[in-house]
């Protein structure tokens, strides 16, 4: 039973000249207890895709399509969406300074949605809220509960940030991009959280990111975004593996690897010129720029006459392992 | 340590402190200093890719910034080209400038967006005195087709650009001058990972066909080992480590370098997961230690390693091996692996 299914969702901005879609047809499902790594670039859709399901487009944007999570929640009214939001689907933003409002304390604001949602009073739910906070690796005897976010370190409001998202015990949480204002040993911190409150709770988990590496060691599918649609989807494993769409297998080879031991490729790239990164020429389509077509043609290195004018449908390459292409790669990458 | 003075170097930053003063906290309180460099020393020779990388709030930006001379040290010198930037005469230092550019990290704010690009890009040649517009425009075009953008775009404003584009161009602004040095602080981090590649590779040729060196601040470990020879990482305002970068990534020694090279993610989802067990919720939580005080080595509580002796005194920058050849020609510019840290983590070092 999938905690959530989405079906052909499409979002399209209304304007005086006509409707664009922004977002166009995506089909996903998560299972209970299940993390979901959502990959792309600036503009690509991924955050848009958050919006949509948790409920929170603009006036002028409307979804279409089904978000059954439990029930369908785009035919919910406002009041409905308003019982499920913080309390079933819990939200980690990107920005904790923005998240958090400056002129409360923590201690409240976490208090605040076990209040609207739990029927608790004033004491029971800051009693809660510090046990959540405990739970997050904010204790009191450290981090009084009446300490403004400006108080606290970029990694302790996001930590902050986690708390109010879990404070309800939801059973999805969307985590929009939660350590990109971070530092590298802080991401790996609140990764790490992320991961062991998910696991205990047995939620599931929708991260969000650019970063391939933060999907690669935190999450067990993906789906990979671009211009709006989704064109790889598969376990994360599978989809690393293949890098069967031309996209996926770009934006992997575009990143300088760390890891890369080999000295030789090394002192070439310090003494001279030969060693370049690969990179995918062009740059992402803008949204009024999308035509009927594979938005990725134009920077495609496989590309034929057939990928300019057909958008190409999501094809089953194996078991649990999906791309839109029509050339996708067959080799191991 | 300080290096000696030397001619040879293009820049060579010598023992420099910068002080900032921290908001009072009462109202008839003093204010406190907070030191953001902490006796910083380095040398960049000419055409060399230089790397600084540490988390954020270690200095890294103040140290572009007082490179840049926006920013006066109390104490230390910097020296490019063979002058003290910092006691030279304003008329002096306009001249010395020209050989001295910059990148910045945001390229939506670093663009005015009422200036067309032509303007923008010829800002910096207000330094060469008054130059006919034939010249001015033919400067422009020579230094937008250098970033791979047409001569055409030059009348077009920012809005028009992504932003790639705009990094171009602000690569642009900072090449029309000529420079020796371009000090490039986080430049691809506001870009998208599929335009990251294009600008460094960018960066690369322009390395390669007009000798600039690079001062390369970044936070992102993988990019500066792909385009730098050199790296110092920065804690809390020391040079904490300070190696060729193939060095520094094959056998990193400062504690602090291994836990900050541990923690980038790596995008192979087979790799085990063992080693993120350690980073636990309770771990690391204190405030960060304040570099102000005086005794101690500052990663000190955050070191798994630490012992009394890391508490009580400061680590100093030290040559990790002295061996007879490398004695022997300590007179050359061998430039080797230090690192600060009374216990370094594969070689004891023989001093």
């Amino acid at each position: 039973m999938n905690l959530l299914t989405v079906n052909n969702l499409s979002v399209c901005l209304e304007h005086k000249s006509g409707s664009i879609n922004i977002l166009d047809q995506l089909n996903f499902e998560l299972e209970k207890g299940q993390s979901l790594g959502i990959v792309g670039e600036s503009g690509c859709g991924k955050s848009l895709m958050a919006f949509a399901v948790m409920g929170l487009l603009p006036e002028n944007m409307k979804a279409t399509g089904e978000v059954v999570f439990g029930r369908n929640l785009l035919d919910l009214a406002e009041k409905d969406l308003c019982q499920i939001r913080g309390n079933k689907i819990g939200m980690i933003f990107q920005e904790p300074m923005t998240a958090l409002n400056p002129v409360l304390s923590i201690g409240f604001q976490v208090a605040e949605s076990l209040r609207l949602h739990k029927n608790l009073s004033r004491h029971q739910s800051q009693q809660q809220a510090s046990k959540v906070l405990d739970r997050v690796g904010l204790p009191a005897n450290k981090f009084s509960r009446a300490l403004f976010p400006h108080q606290l370190s970029g990694g302790q409001r996001q930590r902050v940030v986690i708390a109010i998202a879990m404070a309800c015990e939801p059973e999805l949480i969307i985590a929009d991009e939660p350590t990109t204002a971070l530092d590298v040993t802080i991401q790996e911190q609140i990764l790490a959280l992320i991961a062991e409150l998910v696991s205990e709770e047995n939620m599931a988990l929708m991260l969000i990111t650019h970063d391939l590496g933060v999907v690669a060691e935190n999450t067990d599918q993906m789906l990979v975004m671009y211009a709006g649609r989704i064109i790889e989807k598969g376990s994360t494993k599978n989809v690393f593996q293949h890098l069967s769409h031309p996209y996926t297998r770009g934006l992997f080879a575009s990143i300088p690897d760390a890891d890369k031991h080999d000295n030789e490729h090394f002192l070439m790239s310090a003494s001279s010129h030969k060693h370049r990164l690969p990179t995918i020429p062009g740059r992402v389509p803008e949204y009024w720029e999308r035509s009927t077509a594979c938005a990725f043609a134009d920077r495609c290195p496989r590309a034929k006459a057939k990928c300019s004018s057909e958008i190409p449908h999501e094809i089953l390459l194996r078991a649990g392992h999906s791309t839109a292409c029509f050339f996708p790669y067959e080799e191991k990458s | 340590m300080i290096p000696e003075k030397n001619t040879n170097h293009l820049l060579q930053i010598r023992n420099i402190v910068r002080e900032y003063r921290l908001p009072r906290q009462q109202l008839f309180g003093t204010t406190q200093p907070f030191r953001a460099l902490d006796g910083v020393s380095l040398m960049v020779n000419p055409g060399e890719s230089f790397g600084i990388v540490g988390e954020s709030g270690c200095g890294k930006s103040t140290l572009a910034r007082t490179v840049m001379a926006l920013e006066a040290p109390q104490s230390g010198e910097i020296i490019f080209q063979g002058q003290n930037l910092h006691s030279v005469s304003t008329e002096e230092l306009r001249r010395m400038r020209h050989g001295l550019q910059m990148i910045f990290q945001d390229p939506y704010g670093s663009l005015d967006p009422r200036h067309s690009v032509e303007q923008i890009v010829a800002e910096p040649l207000s330094l060469l005195g008054k130059i006919t517009i034939e010249k001015r425009q033919e400067l422009v075009s020579t230094a937008l087709d250098n970033v791979g953008l047409s001569p055409a775009d030059a009348n077009k404003f920012p809005h028009q650009f992504s932003g790639g584009q705009r990094q171009r161009i602000a690569i642009a602004r900072a090449l029309i001058t000529k420079p020796a040095l371009i000090v490039a602080d986080e430049p691809v981090s506001a870009l998208d990972v599929s335009v990251q590649a294009q600008v460094l590779n960018l960066m690369l040729d322009l390395r390669e066909q007009h000798g600039l060196a690079y001062l390369f601040i970044s936070h992102d470990l993988s990019i500066v080992k792909h385009m730098t020879t050199k790296v110092a990482v920065m804690y809390t305002g020391k040079v904490v480590e300070t190696a060729p970068t193939i060095d520094l990534f094959n056998h990193a020694q400062h504690p602090y370098t291994r836990a900050l090279m541990a923690a980038v993610p790596r995008p192979d989802p087979f790799l085990e997961r063992s080693d993120r067990s350690r980073t636990s919720r309770s771990q690391q939580l204190d405030i960060s230690p304040d570099s102000t005080s005086g005794s101690g080595c500052s990663y000190a509580s955050r070191c798994p390693f630490a012992e009394d002796i890391c508490r009580n005194e400061n680590p100093v920058l030290q040559n990790l091996q002295t061996n007879s050849a490398m004695a022997a020609s300590k007179e050359t510019e061998q430039f080797v692996h230090q690192v600060a840290c009374f216990r370094p983590l594969d070689f004891v070092s023989s001093s």
